[in-house]
């Protein structure tokens, strides 16, 4: 009967939990559901009115999906300036991690260890500590305002190779071992061998990094700017001064992508051994 | 997540990245398609020419007609009574002799005083030390030599009217319907003296101008009209003619003129128009005062305009700006208004909302 009483008190617990994280999602995608009407008038606030919660529609309505989707045509390129963004940094960084890990993993070559200290120091500085000198660098190579000043310094980050590192410390070395003398090459040990087995690390990496790289903020700000190579992620903040009326519904296009990846490789990032 | 829903996933992930692509491609042109097309007209600052005025018809005169002067006059003697027939240049009432010397004396002495006042200044003019002081006395003596021109014209209109001893003299021939003016008494400026028998074959119109413009119109008294000849059959051939303003009296409906048909240009065998008959005014009366003129389509319920704007995203959008109508004609008005350098929408493919955006067609 304690133990019950245990279990229900912790579900309860975890329910709210997740209520609580569930909330501002579930708040969003009833919200693109008001009629523009209904947006302005709940979140109008002035000195003596303070914008209200309002959770359920009063009139349920698409007409923020009909903005956003036939009346913006600017918000769908800004939605496509994100993928440009993002996609390249996912191949670029998940490829250099893979074959960084597997060279720190399954070769041994002087100044190893040393080197992948270094890696985990670079792991814990900031990301903002690089920005000044990664600025200094785009603006030698006359990079600034294109989508490379954001793609060339996210396509490699310590976080990855750190986290393929653990997963494949999990491929033994025997079956490593047993291809080479099978006759397998390098290339082929990786892409056969061991990345059948860290897919679930290599997802983890991919739906991190493209969540981070869609949601890419400060980087934007400091390399580009002209606003029509703007990501969505930028430029919703901008719509959320001017449009009100679209910005939920434009938030819940934008989750969209991150939603379809994570659901695409869940099972894996359950199962992944980091 | 059951891996048997990953096929299910790439489809939506396909199905998602194919409908946003698809509307990448073809929102701009469903933007376009939906938006409203509008074609913008540039305002102007100007006069307006305009006809304001009731619709009129020919009618015949008031059976007697009053005769005033611009004057407040004393009335010394009168030489005429109900019933007298006078002849242009016999005398009428006599003003005041006292006051009619002491008027005449201070109208002299005032174009005396003007005429000096302008020799003086021509003096400083020709003797001014710099441009300055030169085009100071060149603007007094401008303004100096239009007094004593209206001065000029008040002293002869007066003295004209009189003979020496005072008498008011007849204009032309007239027959003395009544006299309202009683020896001794002083009679205002515009108010009647007497009344004589109008001219029966004499013709006159009425009509009303718009309140607002009573200040406006009528930069002078003779007006351009045409009148029909009367015909049987067909349209109605119109000749050319005009009339002089003889009465202008504020109402509530605005300003009532009365006019005197003069001068129709008749061919031979034509006959005047009768009472009844419409006539129409052509003057176009010019308002006298300077402001902003659009076309009147492009106002909406005589209240706002919209006026097309370039935001910085470089798209157009419409917002509304009040006027106010100062006057109007069948195409212009001259309002007041803000934001006079904007071009305004003229018409629009569907309705308007202040805010909106439109594509403007050039």
């Amino acid at each position: 009967m304690k133990k019950r009483a245990v279990i229900t008190s912790k579900y309860i617990v975890l329910a709210i939990i997740a209520a609580i994280f569930l909330l501002p999602i579930l708040y969003m995608v009833m919200n693109s559901f008001m009629p523009t009407k209904e947006i302005t008038e709940a979140y109008t606030s002035s000195a003596d009115h303070y914008a209200s919660f309002h959770l359920i529609p009063d009139q349920f309505s698409l007409e923020q999906y009909y903005q956003a989707f036939l009346r913006r045509p600017q918000f769908l390129k800004l939605f496509w300036n994100s993928v440009l963004i993002t996609v390249p940094i996912v191949l670029i960084q998940c490829l250099i991690s893979i074959f960084a890990a597997f060279a720190f993993t399954k070769f041994e070559f002087p100044l190893r260890d040393v080197l992948f200290f270094i890696f985990i120091i670079l792991l814990i500085l900031p990301s903002w500590v690089t920005m000044v000198p990664n600025y200094m660098m785009i603006q030698k190579m006359g990079l600034l305002d294109t989508i490379w000043s954001l793609i060339l310094p996210s396509a490699f980050t310590a976080f990855g190779v750190c986290l393929l590192r653990q997963s494949m410390r999990y491929v033994p070395d025997e079956t490593i071992e047993a291809a080479r003398m099978e006759g397998c090459g390098v290339f082929r040990i990786l892409f056969q061998i061991v990345l059948p087995q860290v897919k679930g690390g290599v997802a983890s990496l991919m739906i991190l990094t493209f969540i981070d790289s869609w949601n890419m903020v400060e980087q934007v700000i400091i390399y580009i700017t002209d606003k029509d190579k703007y990501p969505l992620s930028v430029a919703l903040s901008e719509y959320a001064g001017t449009d009100t009326g679209i910005i939920f519904a434009c938030g819940v296009i934008f989750m969209i992508p991150a939603l379809l990846i994570f659901l695409y490789h869940s099972k894996e990032f359950k199962n992944a051994r980091v | 997540m059951k891996s048997s829903l990953k096929p299910t996933i790439i489809k939506i992930s396909i199905a998602f990245i194919l409908i946003v692509a698809l509307m990448t491609y073809f929102s701009g042109q469903i933007d376009n398609y939906l938006l409203p097309h509008v074609t913008k007209t540039l305002g102007g600052d100007g006069t307006l020419k305009y006809h304001l005025h009731t619709d009129t018809v020919v009618e015949r005169p008031p059976a007697s007609k009053a005769y005033a002067l611009p004057i407040d006059f004393p009335v010394g003697d009168i030489a005429v009574r109900e019933g007298s027939s006078v002849s242009k240049g016999e005398r009428l009432l006599q003003y005041d002799a006292q006051e009619y010397a002491a008027t005449k004396k201070t109208l002299g002495e005032n174009v005396e005083r003007l005429e000096s006042e302008q020799e003086k200044l021509y003096t400083e003019y020709t003797t001014a030390k710099d441009k300055l002081s030169a085009q100071s006395a060149m603007d007094a003596l401008q303004e100096t030599h239009a007094a004593l021109e209206a001065a000029q014209e008040t002293y002869d209109n007066f003295v004209s009217r009189f003979d020496s001893e005072g008498w008011l003299l007849a204009g032309k021939d007239m027959e003395i319907a009544s006299v309202s003016a009683g020896i001794g008494a002083t009679v205002p400026e515009g108010t009647a003296l007497f009344y004589y028998a109008a001219d029966p074959s004499a013709l006159q119109i009425r009509f009303t101008c718009d309140p607002a413009l009573g200040e406006l119109i009528f930069t002078n008294s003779k007006i351009t009209i045409r009148v029909p000849l009367r015909s049987d059959e067909g349209e109605p051939v119109y000749r050319k003619g005009s009339a002089v303003i003889i009465e202008k009296k504020s109402t509530q409906n605005g300003v009532e003129c009365t006019a005197e048909i003069k001068d129709v240009k008749l061919e031979d065998g034509e006959t005047m128009p009768t009472y009844g008959d419409p006539v129409i005014i052509e003057t176009e009366f010019e308002s006298r005062q300077y402001a902003h003129i659009v076309m009147k389509s492009a106002i909406h319920d005589e209240s706002y305009v919209y006026v097309i704007t370039k935001n910085p995203d470089e798209k157009r959008y419409v917002y509304q700006v009040p006027v106010s109508i100062i006057a109007e004609n069948e195409f212009y008005a001259a309002v007041d208004m803000t934001a006079e350098s904007l071009p305004l929408v003229l018409t629009s493919s569907k309705a308007l909302e202040d805010g909106q955006r439109v594509i403007v067609d050039d």
